[in-house]
């Protein structure tokens, strides 16, 4: 799928519509979706919630489990979601921002005009007839520029686990019913036994920032696993 | 209790001293109240000697243990990564071109099947030996980088060790020292040694920081070995006779772009009277001419090195090196332990500098005597240690030439005079005419240089051992070959996933690495 992301201007953008919905089926590849630290709670509910490393960087980024293998995310296979909750990151586009210059903090909204979402008859207005943002697009705006925001915070988390030295390397061996056996290397969670073992102070630390239940949700969020594998069934049939 | 062991004076602040002093601060927890003291004395008038460059895989575990973090060398020691060391023209020329090979950090995979005895018989016809028993070849002469980027400090997909620039590891070694380990440093010109009745060292007087006592010393000042050999008068093993290099030539190279890339092994190209080694560093290269004095003249090792530079090397200044080449008749002696360039030196053909110094830093912190009773034991087993690794390095040094078949100068035909080649090495030769190395021949662990080491020299440069088609010892060429054909798959798998050296060591220093 090819992109055209530009920024947004009330002139060249002024006939645009954006269909108000998310398009699941544009993540079918994406096994792994990032997950913003507020969400914690409410995606552990669904979804197992692990630690990956980015293949250019080596940093660490937080994500939640959406399939077993690479290149298959069995959530984003139709039109609609099905579970209960939607990360933010499948709900940002086209919509997303850029720093006005490089380097600089200020923030500006760019739209990927080539999206299916995006269109000149279809959805909501992104100008109304004075040039003037809509209701809509403010909305949106503002959820992509939070999005910015609370991506920094979870990575902040993230650099806090670290330093404390609370994620392990946890390899995964998968048997399914049918025979099928799934490996997945790469993941990193956090460790009960060190969490129990962090001195009072630290504790405090992470309690004072109200940092305990992401960190709880994300040891809950594992047995989602099992609700991952009956998925898997569900969508790719019990044969292999 | 009279007679402990309270206070560690090293003196010396290269590497060597930095090494021995970051690794007795770490055992002993000389950070802690109550613990054995380490205090280090640095000249401010006499530099360190500012070359050792290459490493070996070893220092990794050491900066591990030692708490310094890769990141952190990469960054501020101008580190890159060193696979191997790929030697030029250590044989005549075949086939019209230049001879070479490789000695790879990697184990040669040969314990299921091994290649070897194929690949001596000729039936892996046209393949490097090195590239018959692993993949890390393929890396280096495709100028990737060891590791990957999702993995954690001192981890790789092959071995490594790195290449690093002298003078700013020891700044980091200095740093760590003193911050984390709890190293005194004491910056002062040590004047005069005052002896006690039994020949051990009392103490030293300095300019500027007073007299400093202490209960034993590191005698870590270089080439001249102040307390070991200047006070304590313990001679020299020379080995010039052996090894006939006894002069360096060192310049360091500025890259043509930044973006150039780095090699990422060490290139050691052989002249008429010794080689060149080749350093690549982040910011510049390190180069040097290492030659035997009484075969050429120092002008025309100077010619040589500009020629093998080429025109960059214009207007650089040259820097001349005179090498003391042998190892104390002892290390430790009373209540003084020499580490660093004060107990021995070869020539840096393997990169046993640092390691040698690092490996002996260790063996002390880890035997360190409890008691001054206990001094004398200690100090016999770590000199029959120190001699054994010693004697084996210029074995393994010696090696890389006594078997060469140059013989374009004098300096190469000496190399194989018979009264030059230490009876242990000449020993094993013979054996291996008919016998192929295997670990019953490199029993004892205080060598360190084994089995894998000699398999990449002896075959890299043909060493002719013929084995014939014993039963139980047969070398079928079908096993072989499918062995090399599932390694090459092997490579190219792992190479699609490996950058570039530079591009690597760019994203690591932007970047970081994580610690798990
Ligand atoms: C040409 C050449 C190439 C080399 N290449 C390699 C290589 O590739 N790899 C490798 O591992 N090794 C290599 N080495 C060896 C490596 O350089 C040394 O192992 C390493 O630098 C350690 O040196 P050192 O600390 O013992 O001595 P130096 O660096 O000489 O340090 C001596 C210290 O003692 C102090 N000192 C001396 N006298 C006094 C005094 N009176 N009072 C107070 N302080 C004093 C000095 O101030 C200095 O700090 C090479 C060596 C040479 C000569």
């Amino acid at each position: 799928m090819s992109t055209h992301i530009v920024p947004l201007n009330n002139q060249v953008h002024s006939h645009l519509k954006v269909q108000n919905k998310a398009l699941f089926k544009s993540f079918a590849e994406d096994h792994l979706i990032p997950v913003l630290l507020r969400e914690f709670v409410g995606v552990a509910a669904e979804f197992p919630i692990i630690f990956v490393k980015s293949e250019n960087t080596g940093q660490f980024h937080c994500v939640a489990m959406m399939g077993l293998k690479r290149g298959q995310n069995l959530y984003c296979q139709g039109d609609s979601f099905p579970a209960g909750y939607i990360p933010q990151a499948l709900r940002n586009a086209p919509f997303s921002v850029t720093p006005k210059e490089e380097g600089s903090e200020e923030l500006m909204i760019c739209i990927d005009e080539s999206h299916e979402l995006v269109n000149a008859h279809e959805g909501e207005a992104l100008f109304d007839e004075q040039g003037e943002q809509t209701e809509f697009l403010k909305a949106r705006g503002e959820s992509v520029v939070r999005y910015i925001s609370d991506t920094q915070m979870t990575l902040k988390f993230m650099q806090m686990l670290l330093e404390k030295d609370l994620l392990v390397s946890r390899d995964m061996k998968i048997s399914m019913k049918n025979g099928e056996e799934f490996v997945l290397n790469g993941i990193y969670v956090i460790d009960e036994q060190k969490v129990n073992s962090l001195s009072l102070e630290d504790l405090e630390v992470f309690r004072s920032r109200g940092l305990l239940s992401a960190i709880y949700a994300q040891l809950f969020s594992m047995q989602q696993i099992h609700r991952l594998t009956r998925k898997y069934i569900e969508v790719n049939g019990d044969n292999k | 209790m009279t007679g402990e062991i309270r206070h560690v004076v090293v003196l010396g602040g290269g590497t060597a001293g930095w090494l021995a002093a970051n690794h007795l601060a770490r055992r002993l927890q000389s950070h802690l109240p109550d613990t054995v003291q380490v205090s280090l004395i640095e000249s401010p008038d006499i530099p360190t000697i500012g070359v050792g460059e290459g490493t070996v895989p070893a220092i990794r575990s050491s900066l591990h243990h030692l708490g310094i973090s890769e990141t952190r060398l990469l960054r501020e020691a101008d580190a890159t990564f060193k696979q191997s060391i790929k030697f030029v023209g250590w044989m005549k020329p075949r086939q019209g071109a230049a001879h070479s090979y490789h000695h790879l950090f990697d184990y040669p995979d040969i314990l299921d099947s091994d290649p070897t005895p194929a690949w001596l018989q000729g039936k892996l016809p046209g393949m490097h030996y090195a590239d018959a028993v692993s993949v890390q070849g393929r890396f280096c002469d495709a100028g990737l980088g060891p590791k990957l980027m999702t993995q954690p400090e001192y981890a790789g997909i092959s071995q490594y060790a790195y290449h690093i620039d002298a003078a700013k590891f020891g700044k980091l070694l200095a740093e760590h020292g003193s911050n984390k380990l709890g190293v005194r440093h004491i910056r002062a010109h040590v004047t005069s040694v005052k002896v006690k009745t039994d020949g051990g060292i009392d103490s030293l007087i300095t300019d500027c920081a007073g007299e400093i006592q202490g209960d034993l010393y590191v005698d870590a000042s270089g080439f001249n070995a102040l307390l070991l050999s200047q006070t304590m008068n313990i001679p020299l093993v020379d080995k010039s006779h052996v090894l006939l290099a006894d002069t360096a030539l060192a310049v360091q190279v500025p890259y043509s772009s930044p973006a150039q890339p780095i090699a990422c092994h060490t290139l050691a190209t052989a002249q008429h009277a010794g080689w060149i080694w080749d350093i690549g560093l982040t910011e510049r290269r390190g180069v040097g001419y290492v030659y035997s004095s009484s075969h050429t003249s120092h002008e025309q090792a100077e010619h040589n090195l500009r020629d093998y530079l080429g025109p960059l090397a214009n207007d650089l200044a040259m820097r001349r090196i005179p090498m003391q080449v042998g190892y104390r008749k002892k290390f430790w002696h009373k209540n003084c332990v020499a580490i660093g360039l004060s107990q021995g030196f070869v020539e840096p053909l393997e990169a046993t500098g640092l390691l040698m110094f690092d490996i002996t830093s260790r063996m002390l912190a880890d035997q360190f005597p409890a008691h001054q009773a206990q001094i004398d034991q200690t100090a016999g087993r770590f000199n029959r240690q120190v001699s054994y690794a010693w004697e084996r390095v210029v074995d393994f040094i010696k090696l890389h030439y006594c078997i060469s078949d140059r013989d374009d100068s004098e300096f190469w035909l000496d190399n194989r005079h018979e009264q030059s080649i230490p009876q242990s090495l000449q020993e094993n030769l013979e054996y291996w005419r008919y016998q192929l190395p295997s670990h019953y021949d490199f029993t004892n662990v205080s060598g360190i240089f084994n089995l894998e080491n000699y398999l990449y020299v002896l075959y890299g440069m043909h060493y002719p051992t013929q084995i014939a088609d014993r039963p139980g010892f047969a070398a079928p060429a079908m096993a072989a070959e499918q062995k090399v054909q599932a390694m090459q798959k092997r490579a190219a798998q792992l190479a699609a996933q490996m950058l570039p050296h530079r591009e690597l060591i760019n994203r690591i220093r932007q970047y970081g690495l994580q610690r798990i």
